[in-house]
């Protein structure tokens, strides 16, 4: 038996002792068939999940709170309007803004028939408490920060989580997830949002992961837009060992509109792989996607973007493009375009560029008195800064440009100092 | 200002380009440099500023600094910037993400710190550009976008004059300035650069129409033909080149 199968026996062992709803059964029937996610799933063709979980896997997760100390230290400066611990909700969630509707269950149904894989199913099997968001129609309740975190007894365990948010018609829903953990021991995070989104409304989803620097998080993020509704997604990464983000976005109705981007900026030996997947289902439907990558020291990020569009779907918009800046020799960056199109009348455009710093753009800056310094940070300012201008909630964008302005480039700061 | 004494330079790795420039530039003069293609008129321009791509081989370039002659080649090419010299480019380069007014407003800093002078908030420097804004004839929604992004050529243009009426350099090194300008933004452009000129600085204009030249009038023409400057001249000589063109001093050399 090789690691990858000892593994999944060990998973496969511990669920047997489980009481499991009929979705998490139909979950768990399909796991024992396909096991964990590998590298000769097209899906996964990048990256080797088993690796990165421990070999002493727990699938219980252990309820904990933490210190109002620890909590800020984790929180880094977020205020949240509700805090998940090791896939819990803790404390109270009285801070919710008025026209936000705040319910947890074990029995909410997945909205969406479609698994994306695996480990969407072990989400399904483990989560055990399903946070539900209902954005009443009509309303604009502003910004609502999620924070996910986790505590040291979670370490070497898997924290299933998962949130429904319901967006109804004519509302407008901004929402922020943060996901971190401390950087000592390997926390292994498997989260799903669904996000249904109602005629003519729009909503903002802002993913950020943090994570410590020895987790693996896996997260998808899976969303139905109706009828001239439109959905801004936006995917940061900076931490974790291994960050899988899936995004499925389902353009249901006419007029929907999907707005799928992300930056992930990695170093070490950081790995990013993201993978958004867009279903143009009906006709008039448009997506638009960014996705870019800084890759430091060895890092690898990756981008799929599996745009499909159906049949009878015509007049489909869509475009997907994917930058990479390589900031060294040894960072490595994979990049691939799918796209299906079944109708005939449509535009889509794809594309992707991996490069490094363009020498005739630092000698420019060079020539105007700019320290080469100063001038590497400028123009990687500049690459990320066209990613950020994304997204729509203004104070979340300028707590990720500091973010990553500080915490990030430190490193990349001290090394250029040396170098210069 | 500047001494360049036998200079010969050549691409990484390539041939020889400059094979034994001898210039020397006073301040408050305007030189044009003329000659045909690959002769090497843009590459002194850049190798002056301290362009990366080239390597001095052979020969000095003294430039003044507070009275003395220093020489040039220790410095970078932003060490040079500080110290008051200004490349613009043929080709200005188009910097997606940055935007003009942090640009500027970040060379101009970096020129008073090096000088010494004080540096300016984002609401001194922004009125400190209005005249010159005026000055070229550009709207302050220029600042806004990003660097040279989606400029046309006569905005581009005009970009570099405004980035050298920011730095005021003590020698400017224009390179083919009026390529690509239409005739109303070339009037503009001269009209910059004359307005930045005086007595204390000095210009390099490489370009090679005499068009330009009826804008900016030179002190001195010099011909620059494979690597070499083989005739020197008043503005005078950019007249008789445009009616006989480089032949004739090509040919006798």
């Amino acid at each position: 038996m090789n690691e990858r199968e000892e593994l999944n026996k060990n998973i496969l062992d511990q669920m047997t002792s489980l009481t499991l709803s009929s979705e998490a059964q139909k979950a768990f029937d399909r796991f024992k068939l396909q096991g964990l996610p590998h590298k000769k799933l097209e899906d996964y063709k990048y990256t080797n999940v088993d690796a990165f979980f421990p070999k002493e896997l727990s699938l219980r997760t252990n309820e904990a709170e933490l210190s109002t100390e620890q909590l800020t230290k984790l929180a880094r400066g977020i205020e949240p309007h509700l805090v998940l611990i090791n896939g819990k909700v803790s404390g109270d969630h009285s801070k919710l803004p008025e026209g936000v509707e705040f319910q947890v269950s074990d029995s909410f149904k997945s909205s969406s028939e479609f698994k994306t894989d695996s480990l969407e199913d072990l989400n399904l099997i483990l989560s055990q408490q399903i946070l539900k968001l209902v954005i009443k129609k009509d309303t604009s309740p502003g910004i609502i920060n999620i924070l996910h975190l986790n505590t040291n007894s979670a370490i070497n365990t898997v924290g299933a989580s998962r949130i429904l948010v319901e967006v109804e018609a004519n509302s407008i829903a901004r929402i922020a997830e943060y996901f971190n953990s401390p950087d000592e021991g390997s926390f292994n995070r498997n989260h799903l949002t669904e996000i249904s989104v109602a005629e003519n409304a729009n909503a903002e989803h802002i993913k950020v992961v943090t994570e410590g620097s020895e987790s693996f998080h896996f997260g998808s993020v899976k969303a139905s837009v109706k009828a001239n509704a439109c959905l801004h997604s936006f995917t940061f990464t900076t931490g974790g060992k291994l960050s899988r983000n899936n995004i499925h976005i389902d353009l249901d109705g006419i007029g929907a509109r999907g707005e799928v981007n992300g930056l992930y900026a990695l170093r070490g030996s950081q790995q990013c792989d993201n993978f958004s997947h867009i279903n143009h289902k009906v006709e008039r439907t448009e997506s638009e996607q960014l996705f870019k990558a800084v890759l430091d020291n060895v890092s690898h990020g990756i981008f799929t973007g599996k745009i499909i569009v159906h049949r009878n779907a015509q007049l489909v918009n869509s475009s997907q493009l994917n930058k990479n800046l390589l900031l060294s020799k040894k960072a490595h960056a994979d990049t691939r375009p799918q796209l299906e199109v079944y109708a005939d009348d449509v535009k889509c455009a794809h594309g992707a560029t991996v490069g490094q710093l363009s020498e005739e753009e630092l000698f420019y800056l060079e020539s105007r008195a700019i320290s080469p310094r100063d001038a590497k940070i400028m123009l990687c300012h500049g690459f990320v800064q066209e990613a950020l201008n994304k997204i729509k909630h203004v104070e979340t964008k300028k707590y990720l440009e500091n973010l990553l302005y500080t915490e990030y480039e430190k490193d990349i700061h001290q090394r250029i100092r040396e170098e210069a | 200002m500047i001494e360049i004494k036998n200079l010969h330079a050549k691409v990484e790795d390539g041939d020889e380009i400059l094979r034994g420039i001898n210039l020397s530039i006073k301040p408050g003069e305007v030189h044009a440099i003329m000659g045909p293609n690959g002769s090497g008129k843009s590459t002194l321009a850049k190798v002056i500023a301290g362009h990366p791509a080239f390597e001095v081989t052979e020969g000095t370039i003294q430039y003044d600094v507070n009275n003395k002659l220093t020489d040039l080649l220790e410095f970078e090419a932003f060490e040079r910037a500080q110290k008051g010299i200004f490349l613009g480019f043929q080709y200005p380069v188009e910097i997606p993400g940055v935007s003009n007014f942090s640009f500027l407003h970040e060379s101009f800093n970096e020129v008073c710190k090096a000088q010494g002078v004080n540096e300016t908030t984002a609401e001194e420097f922004r009125e400190f550009l209005k005249p010159k804004l005026d000055l070229l004839e550009m709207n302050a929604s220029f600042l806004d976008r990003p660097v040279n992004t989606g400029f046309s050529g006569g905005e581009k243009k005009k970009n570099e004059i405004l980035q050298m009426a920011v730095l005021n350099p003590r020698l400017s090194l224009l390179d083919e300035t009026d390529s690509g300008l239409d005739i109303d933004a070339l009037k503009i452009v001269s009209k910059g650069v004359n307005a930045i000129k005086n007595k204390y600085n000095a210009v390099l204009l490489v370009t090679h129409y005499q068009r330009l030249l009826d804008y900016i009038v030179p002190d001195y023409v010099h011909v620059l033909s494979n690597g070499q400057i083989i005739k020197s001249g008043g503005k005078e000589l950019a007249l008789e080149l445009e009616e006989k063109g480089y032949d004739w001093l090509t040919k006798v050399q």
